[in-house]
């Protein structure tokens, strides 16, 4: 037990001391000190995540560190809690964090700043391990806060492009919306049950009937905070945006990890989802839409951060997918195998912008497989990972969500695996485009030193690999990931997606056989690209419509931003100068009046007066204390 | 004795301040005085044993009821903290911005901050109305000396506008005391037992409540806030937004819910209606506010209105919030309108158009300004995230759709803080004419001042239980008193 607690401790704690020292050594620290300091922490904070898991007995350990806020009834520990599910959250955050945090001691060593980077980057391995960890929704709520801040940082890490801290601004903003949720959420949950501790609420959960009002308006409140967090509809404009920050940025918080917070919340508090069949279905259409959606944009976008974002959306799209039919246990699987390969295809893209100079438009990219060989590899392995090629691992955790959601609703399936034909074009447009063909820019591509190339390797290993953590019983596996994480939360524990084997092979080759077709039709299309293409004249209304992203900043904008600002300028110019001020003029003006007439009678120094009467009261006082 | 002694100690430091006029040295006297009363402040805390202490209790216009009574429960020793820990801070922020001589100026500190120390201490309202206005002299004179454009208008306007809510409350208070039974007495304990008719009690509370929703202020009795914070020097600021807004919440706890509890009962709603309204409406505004300065001003009366709301909402989480929450804001404003003077020192203007960028030129003042950010929206383990939690909690349990009208905040406090921080600090550098030669990052002293008010404020985020526990017992009492009420 004290080993438990000790490591426990040890795992946020690690790297926050990262942050203070690269934060305060900023000046002292050189570039490689900074980083590798940095990356041995969080290294170090996985091999103290790997003990924990290693030593796990399926038993959920409480880590009670002190009593945080206590007023009334209300008593909210700062506590971890360690089960199957924060112990694989934790994996996942500093495994990836720490290869990661490897790949950007090349990639950021030029940067006049890279200590600051590296402690914020620490900073943000520390809220989410906060977040993953909690033993409660305000100790989750310490960490969701946390990533949110750092994501605000490094968004605009470069801060003096007004673009940048506008993005950066942006994403802290959409995110307190859904906190709004977040907060009314974890206030009803106190309300109606005493506490905010997953493991007591989960039990007194059991106790209520299905479809309970107060559980419906909370998992609904939980859900509004998971969509601001995992950029799901309608709070995912943010997202692309978040694209301004540092390209390991992107992969580690925008793609690997921040992002399935809301996921993570979600399978966190399972038991009530599972009372709540209304909220499961609107999670379950919101994943669908939000999948369609970041695929379709993905389709037309130009700039290879950006087609990754919009992927980033979609396939966190699915994982909500599966949540909302049920499959918290794909949902997490495919966090597992997304952290994989979405880590490495931002860090290939960095690596193919660091080669080229930070050129990021892909049609001034091409025919780089010859110059760039690991990274092309690697980066292919990840395509056929994401677009779901067996046997990789992406294979497997979207087939798992396909049979959940067949199971569950066959049309959220058919929109599903329609998104996935849009993926696998998407992406191969992607890979085709910026390895194959010829060379269409002006830079001199080099390949990446191999502090950046290792952890693409390890990476594409585990992306190939991946599936075999919860290989299908039909492949003759065991799922062993849905039984690691089962003891964690009654909802996951009672997932039961069983489709006779017969019909799961009929999905899976059907699928599979789309995929290829649109594999093969994308090769056409792109494959042997040795031109750059000027911007068609005329496109259809479709298409130009979902080239500009379906219009929802736009609609933003003239919605919320304008009214926003045009309602606070006006409250002041009407409100406030026009109507409060002059009201207190007119007491002032009443009152000069009084004091001319006033003056008449006496010196008039109003200011006087009252030093004498400060001076008389405190006079009278001592008299009266002294005589008595 | 030593009740008493807090109160004098400033006020005799002020007096030698005014006698010997010892020119810069003035600042460190002031400063020694200020540490002394934390100091005993610090002693009447650590020997506080959780139960109402009466210090001092003499007779002094007995017929009017009127008793020099000090005392203090842990409400009144919160109010305590809150003066004793930020009045050295207010008084040191002069050494990096001087606001003009230094005798005078910190003489009148003193004096603030003894008349502030006698409303926390006083347990007889006519006392704690005499302090009440007392207080407000040397900030008269600070703000009608040292202030900004338009000074003379706007300290007049300032002044009668508050005096006429003293006015009414110096009424409502001799009204009361004459409800007692003979003798009379307007000890708090005495007030505490009338039991006035409910139709009294429906104007009584209006003409108690003006006064203190001017101090704070709260919508629509904010007029006078903005441009008398605007236009104040430096420390006036802080003292008035700081310190003396909080004798508003703690006059509805001592006066309000003690005289006329029923009245209150009445009126509850309406006032938290109006605060919260308020609360929104200066955040709304604060978002496109051009003067760095006005834009914290409209955000402390934003922050204002959600503490006002929750000390209505008559529940543990809500009334301890607030409590909680005096202090926090107390910390967050001085610090806050500190770096508005030192950045406005180095643009030469409030003005946040010719600001911008200075994270460039200034990158250890960026960071310092990024924390009290965090405290400002109230990240979590900053020292405002418990009370706005607490606040939280207390309006869901009034009612739901209040909860949601509150927690918008989170939201619009984000939307004008952050957007403050870019205009100030991100962006390209040197958008006015000639910026960015003479601009220096934050100095020692200015790193003296903000480090530990950022300590605190993360040791209290930390650690809230210790503020919290302070007001456990006296909020648990009033509960008990509104549970009482017909």
């Amino acid at each position: 037990m004290v080993r438990t607690e000790l490591l426990a401790t040890l795992v946020p704690a690690l790297p926050l001391i990262g942050t203070f020292i690269a934060g305060f050594g900023r000046r002292k620290l050189s570039a490689y000190g900074a980083g590798g300091l940095a990356t041995a922490l969080v290294a170090a904070s996985f091999l103290c995540s790997l003990l924990l898991f290693l030593g796990h007995d399926g038993q959920t350990h409480i880590v009670h560190l002190f009593n945080w806020i206590s007023v009334g009834t209300m008593n909210i520990p700062f506590a971890f809690q360690i089960d199957a599910l924060s112990l694989w959250m934790m994996l996942i955050v500093t495994g990836i964090g720490s290869l990661i945090h490897l790949y950007s001691i090349g990639y950021m060593h030029d940067d006049p700043r890279v200590a600051t980077f590296f402690a914020q980057l620490n900073l943000f391995t520390f809220s989410m391990l906060l977040l993953v960890m909690g033993s409660n929704f305000l100790v989750t709520f310490i960490g969701w806060e946390g990533v949110g801040l750092c994501s605000y940082l490094l968004i605009g890490f470069w801060y003096t492009n007004p673009a940048y801290n506008y993005a950066g601004r942006k994403a802290f903003v959409m995110n307190r919306i859904g906190d709004v949720g977040m907060v009314l959420a974890m206030t009803l949950l106190f309300h109606l049950f005493g506490t905010l501790n997953y493991a007591e609420i989960m039990d007194k959960a059991g106790a209520l009937s299905p479809g309970h009002p107060l559980i419906v308006g909370a998992t609904l409140l939980l859900f509004l905070g998971a969509t601001g967090k995992s950029a799901q509809l309608p709070l995912l404009t943010w997202l692309p945006d978040a694209m301004a920050g540092p390209t390991p940025v992107s992969a580690l918080i925008h793609a690997a990890t921040m992002v399935t917070a809301g996921l993570f919340l979600v399978v966190r508090s399972s038991v009530l989802y599972e009372l709540a069949p209304y909220t499961q279905s609107i999670v379950l259409w919101v994943g669908v839409a939000t999948a369609l959606f970041g695929a379709t944009v993905g389709l037309f976008q130009n700039d290879i951060k950006k087609v990754l974002a919009y992927s980033t959306v979609s396939q966190l799209g699915y994982m909500f997918a599966a949540a909302g039919a049920g499959a918290y246990s794909w949902g997490m699987f495919h966090v597992t195998t997304h952290a994989f390969f979405k880590a490495l295809l931002f860090l290939g893209a960095g690596s193919v912008i660091h080669a080229l100079g930070g050129e990021q438009d892909i049609r001034r990219m091409g025919g780089l497989k010859g110059t760039t060989k690991t990274t092309y590899i690697t980066f292919l392995v990840a395509t056929l990972a994401i677009a779901g090629i067996p046997p990789l691992s992406g294979f497997f955790s979207k087939d798992g969500i396909l049979a959940a959601t067949f199971a569950a609703n066959p049309l959220a399936y058919g929109l599903l695996v329609f998104a996935a034909m849009l993926t696998a074009f998407y992406m191969f447009r992607l890979l085709f485009l910026t390895f194959f063909g010829t060379y269409r820019g002006s830079a001199h591509p080099h390949e990446s030193p191999r502090v950046m190339t290792v952890p693409l390797v390890v990476l594409a290993v585990l992306s190939a690999a991946g599936g075999v953590l919860n290989l299908p019983h039909v492949f003759g596996g065991h799922q062993w990931l849905q039984h690691f994480l089962a003891p964690a939360a009654d909802g996951l524990a009672n997932e039961q997606l069983e489709l006779p084997a017969s019909t799961e092979w009929g999905l899976m080759a059907l699928s599979t056989v789309l995929v290829l077709l649109t594999i093969w039709y994308t090769w056409t299309l792109f494959g042997k690209k040795t031109t750059l293409d000027g911007e068609p004249a005329e496109m259809p209304f479709l298409k130009r419509l979902i080239a500009k992203r379906w219009m929802l900043d736009e609609l933003y904008a003239a919605l919320f931003e304008k009214p926003f600002s045009w309602i606070s300028r006006h409250f002041f110019s009407i409100g406030e100068t026009k109507v409060a001020v002059p009201l207190t003029a007119g007491t002032g003006r009443a009152a000069h009046g009084l004091a001319e007439w006033m003056r008449k009678l006496q010196t008039g120094e109003t200011g006087f007066y009252l030093f004498g009467m400060m001076i008389g009261v405190v006079v009278l006082l001592l008299i009266t204390w002294m005589g008595a | 004795m030593e009740l008493l002694a807090l109160i004098l100690l400033p006020f005799l430091a002020g007096l030698v301040l005014l006698a010997f006029r010892p020119g810069a040295m003035a600042r460190g006297i002031a400063l020694a005085a200020s540490l002394l009363a934390f100091a005993l402040v610090l002693h009447l805390w650590y020997s506080w044993n959780g139960t109402p202490v009466v210090g001092i209790s003499r007779p002094w216009v007995p017929a009017f009821g009127i008793h020099f009574v000090l005392g203090y429960d842990g409400i009144a020793l919160l109010m305590l903290v809150l003066t004793g820990l930020l009045f050295p801070f207010i008084i040191g922020s002069g050494w990096k911005q001087p606001v003009g001589d230094p005798s005078l100026v910190n003489a009148l500190l003193l004096f603030a901050q003894s008349a502030l120390l006698g409303v926390f201490l006083a347990r007889n309202a006519f006392l704690f109305y005499i302090f009440f206005e007392l207080s407000l002299v040397p900030i008269f004179f600070l703000l009608l000396r040292w202030g900004g454009e338009h000074k003379r208008s706007i300290t007049i306007r300032f002044f009668l506008y508050t005096l006429l809510g003293g006015l009414a409350l110096l009424f409502s208070i001799a009204y009361a005391t004459l409800q007692t039974p003979a003798p009379h007495s307007a000890d708090f304990s005495a007030l505490a037992a009338l039991h006035l008719p409910m139709h009294t009690q429906i104007w009584l509370f209006w003409t108690l409540f003006l006064a203190f929703a001017i101090k704070m202020p709260i919508f629509p009795f904010h007029s006078w806030q903005p441009e008398t914070y605007t236009m104040a020097p430096m420390q006036g600021t802080m003292v008035l937004s700081a310190v003396m807004g909080k004798m508003g919440l703690y006059g509805i706890v001592v006066l309000v819910f003690a005289i006329v509890p029923e009245g209150a009962a009445h009126w509850r709603n309406w006032v938290i209606g109006l605060s919260l309204f308020g609360a929104l409406y200066a955040a709304i505004i604060a978002f496109r506010q051009e003067d760095f300065k006005r834009l914290v001003a409209y955000s402390s009366m934003s922050h204002f209105g959600l503490m006002a709301a929750a000390l209505f909402t008559w529940n543990a989480y809500g009334i301890s919030g607030s409590l909680y929450q005096a202090l926090a804001h107390g910390v967050l404003m001085v610090s806050l309108f500190y770096i508005v003077a030192a950045m406005a020192q180095r643009a030469g203007t409030n003005a946040l158009s010719a600001m911008g960028g200075l994270k460039t030129k200034m990158p250890r003042m960026a960071l310092l300004f990024l924390f009290v950010t965090g405290n400002a929206i109230a990240l979590p383990l900053t020292q405002c995230f418990p009370g706005e939690w607490l606040i939280y909690n207390g309006l869901w349990q009034l009612d739901h759709w209040t909860a949601f009208a509150g927690v918008a905040l989170i939201v619009l406090g984000a939307i004008y803080m952050l957007y403050a921080f870019q205009r100030v600090m991100l962006g390209p550098i040197g958008i006015g004419p000639d910026r960015g030669l003479a601009v220096a990052d934050a100095d020692d002293g200015e790193h003296f001042f903000l480090v530990p008010l950022i300590a605190i404020t993360l040791l209290v985020g930390i650690f809230p239980n210790v503020v919290l526990h302070l007001v456990d017992g006296p909020v648990q009492q009033l509960l008990n008193t509104f549970t009482l009420l017909p």
